[in-house]
């Protein structure tokens, strides 16, 4: 059944419903907008970061959220916030090519075109290289003295991790590891990111696949707040729109996006592929076959019980800076992000190098990590001939130790928390029937 | 499965510690609301128009006040113009973040918020007053302050009544604390459910005669949350040792509890299981 003015360009994204353009925008945009506005997710005067990784999605949630913006503070014009926005890309070509000197320090021809609309656009741009993660400081501009050492610092640091999935993971890590970063030195309460229910759904297959089960559902979630008050919440408003509308929908709009994706993984050695590049594919290929899979998949991952700090939706209007672990005493896995279960610790792995031949930092960040991060990304615990040598555990280890330290991050288990709902079960639990 | 003894139609989720009645989710919201609101039209307690400041800590009491007050404001239509009034003390490690739930309240409820720190308004944070006079007398110190801060954000904001959480359990622990001091004159007004009437700023306690168990249940099942870590200085408190009491006091004997029952025409309370002090009949 056609919507609107028949000549307006037409496309088929949704089953077998043709949408017109201004039918797909509003669409995909109303459902945004529904999602930010009714969970206070962007207030009057923030500062918002948006990921932009360079793919359809981003660019329509820059976008979206270039239009949302109103440029008075005091009479903000109707359905618009008054609110700053940045425009943070991360820029991963040291992790990706061979040959690190091919990066250069400048700009790449992407970011640049989507600088330019983002001056039209009266938005802030940054392009920040991976590597500056791993750099002390936490400057975040794009002009890094020494880039070469850098990007230099970021291969070896990859090279030394022999699984592909274990690398993706990493890269992963680093990656928002830096985002964080720099949304916090700009001031930014909130990170949008421009996940797609495609992708989430594919994420959340690999996240189980490597034993992250726990976490697939608050990884799911419209906010995240897992970070704390210290550092900005994650929110995805696109989390219940495709891959494939979210593409259809930059195409008509002309968006600036690169000919090719932005790659993803990383390159596998003798072309071993990651779990998380199968998974995507599996993913693609059951979307290809049934295409209410991605939602199949969403509608299981909110029925899943997530955590405190990721039910935007039954608290109301959220207060995400107090985002906290669930239980008081809970830590969070400094390369994953996920909160370590009751089965994450120490000694269910098998051979674990004594704490105590690590550096400091490295033993503190080995003492926090999941289960299967030690197994999946520090590859530890697998038996001796497989397991990595110190070094390598010590400076993978060492990168995000240092990352959290910097960060300013306490550990969680000295936070205050809201009073868990356990404890409120307890204090209660003679009258519950 | 036992069914809701009120609405006889959803499963009953709780047992009410007033009444002993077995009630669904929906049917509880609507007794303690009702009771509140009950309260409120009985005791006059609120003139249409009237602008209320709200005391909010962030913890459970003032969490489930904010909702309850701006959701009984809107049904009953009091005509009142509600805000929130935070306190800060400054006490590292106690106030930050259960001020975070208060901004949190303000952003739910569409009610501003006004914060008065005892920094401002004396040169002093409570943290510093410790450093000079030590834990014997700081809770004094920091009612008077805080009754003052109260005071004068309440008057800088133009409120003609300041609305605070204080619950039956607290107007109970307070009566029993000034018994012992014999302080008679406070021993009159504390159980009042409007001080200072005569005043321009009077107070009122629109939970008097809500039990600190039922609000507790209020802000699970509604899943609103609060903070509830104690004051660090509360140890040396002489609160607590009468909140002990009073909560031993509830392990009554048996027999009490039966008759108290009959004589509030409750038949039902006392009856089945208490955990509390293993069922035991002690004479009293």
């Amino acid at each position: 059944m056609l919507r609107s003015d028949s000549q307006a360009r037409m496309v088929v994204v949704r089953q077998h419903e043709p949408l017109c353009s201004p039918c797909l925008h509003d669409s995909i945009s109303a459902k945004a907008r529904s999602a930010i506005r009714s969970h206070a997710l962007i207030r009057p005067g923030d500062t918002v970061v948006l990921a932009y990784s360079g793919g359809h999605a981003s660019a329509l949630l820059l976008h979206l959220l270039a239009a949302m913006r109103s440029l008075n503070l005091k009479h903000p014009e109707k359905r618009k916030v008054p609110f700053t926005l940045h425009v943070v890309h991360i820029d991963e070509r040291a992790a990706h090519s061979e040959n690190v000197e091919e990066s250069g320090p400048g700009p790449s021809a992407h970011a640049a075109a989507v600088g330019g609309y983002c001056t039209d656009a009266g938005v802030a741009f940054h392009a920040v290289p991976l590597h500056a993660v791993l750099l002390d400081g936490g400057s975040h501009s794009g002009t890094e003295p020494n880039t070469a050492a850098g990007a230099g610092r970021l291969r070896a640091l990859l090279d030394s991790v022999a699984d592909a999935t274990a690398r993706d993971d990493t890269l992963r890590a680093l990656r928002t590891r830096l985002l964080l970063r720099t949304a916090r030195a700009l001031g930014a309460r909130s990170l949008a990111l421009g996940c797609s229910s495609t992708r989430l759904a594919a994420h959340a297959l690999a996240e189980a696949c490597k034993g992250r089960g726990h976490g697939v559902a608050a990884g799911a979630r419209l906010v995240d707040a897992r970070h704390g008050p210290a550092l900005p919440f994650f929110f995805r408003p696109f989390r219940d729109t495709s891959t494939r509308e979210l593409a259809a929908c930059a195409h008509l709009l002309a968006l600036p996006v690169p000919a090719r994706a932005p790659q993803r993984y990383l390159a596998g050695r003798r072309g071993a592929r990651s779990i998380n590049l199968l998974a995507e594919d599996f993913a693609l290929a059951l979307l290809a076959a049934n295409p209410s899979a991605a939602s199949n998949v969403m509608s299981v991952l909110d029925r899943l019980q997530a955590f405190d700090w990721s039910e935007a939706g039954r608290a109301g209007g959220v207060d995400t800076q107090t985002g906290r672990a669930q239980d008081r005493g809970t830590t969070l896995c400094p390369l994953c992000l996920n909160p370590r279960g009751p089965r994450d610790g120490p000694g269910r792995d098998g051979a674990v190098p004594e704490a105590s031949r690590l550096p400091v930092p490295a033993a503190e960040a080995l003492a926090r990590t999941c289960a299967a991060c030690r197994v999946g990304v520090l590859g530890l615990g697998l038996g001796r001939n497989h397991d990595p040598d110190e070094g390598t555990t010590a400076a993978l280890l060492g990168a995000f130790a240092a990352l959290a330290a910097e960060q300013g991050e306490e550990p969680l288990a000295d936070r205050p928390a809201p009073v868990p709902r356990e404890r409120m079960r307890a204090a209660i639990a003679d009258c519950l029937l | 499965m036992k069914l809701c003894v009120e609405c006889r139609t959803q499963r009953a989720a709780m047992r009410r510690p007033k009444t002993s009645e077995e009630l669904c989710k929906e049917c509880f919201y609507t007794a303690i609301e009702t009771e509140v609101h009950e309260t409120i039209m009985a005791t006059n307690l609120f003139r249409r128009g009237e602008r209320v400041a709200i005391g909010a800590s962030g913890g459970k009491d003032s969490t489930v006040l904010a909702h309850i007050l701006t959701t009984l404001n809107r049904r009953y239509d009091y005509g009142l113009d509600l805000f929130l009034l935070s306190i800060d003390e400054g006490i590292k490690g106690y106030r930050d973040d259960s001020l975070e739930t208060v901004k949190r309240n303000e952003q739910q409820y569409q009610i501003p918020l006004t914060i008065c720190s005892y920094k401002d308004l004396y040169g002093w944070t409570m943290d510093e007053i410790v450093a000079q006079i030590g834990t014997k007398n700081n809770c004094t110190f920091c009612g008077v302050f805080r009754r003052q801060a109260l005071d004068r954000g309440a008057a800088m904001m133009k409120a003609d009544k300041i609305a605070t959480g204080h619950n039956a359990d607290d107007i109970a622990e307070t009566v029993l604390l000034n018994f012992l001091r014999a302080d008679l004159a406070r021993l009159r007004r504390c159980p009042s459910i409007i001080t200072g009437a005569d005043s321009t700023l009077p107070r009122v306690k629109p939970f008097k005669y809500v039990y600190e168990k039922e609000i507790v249940m209020y802000a699970y099942f509604k899943k609103l949350d609060y903070f509830s870590t104690e004051c660090i200085y509360s140890p040396f408190a002489a609160r607590g040792l009468a909140r002990e009491f009073i909560k031993d006091l509830e392990a009554v004997c048996k027999a009490c509890l039966l008759l108290e029952g009959l004589n509030r025409g409750l038949p039902r309370m006392g009856v089945g299981r208490t955990k509390r002090n293993g069922g035991d009949d002690e004479s009293c």
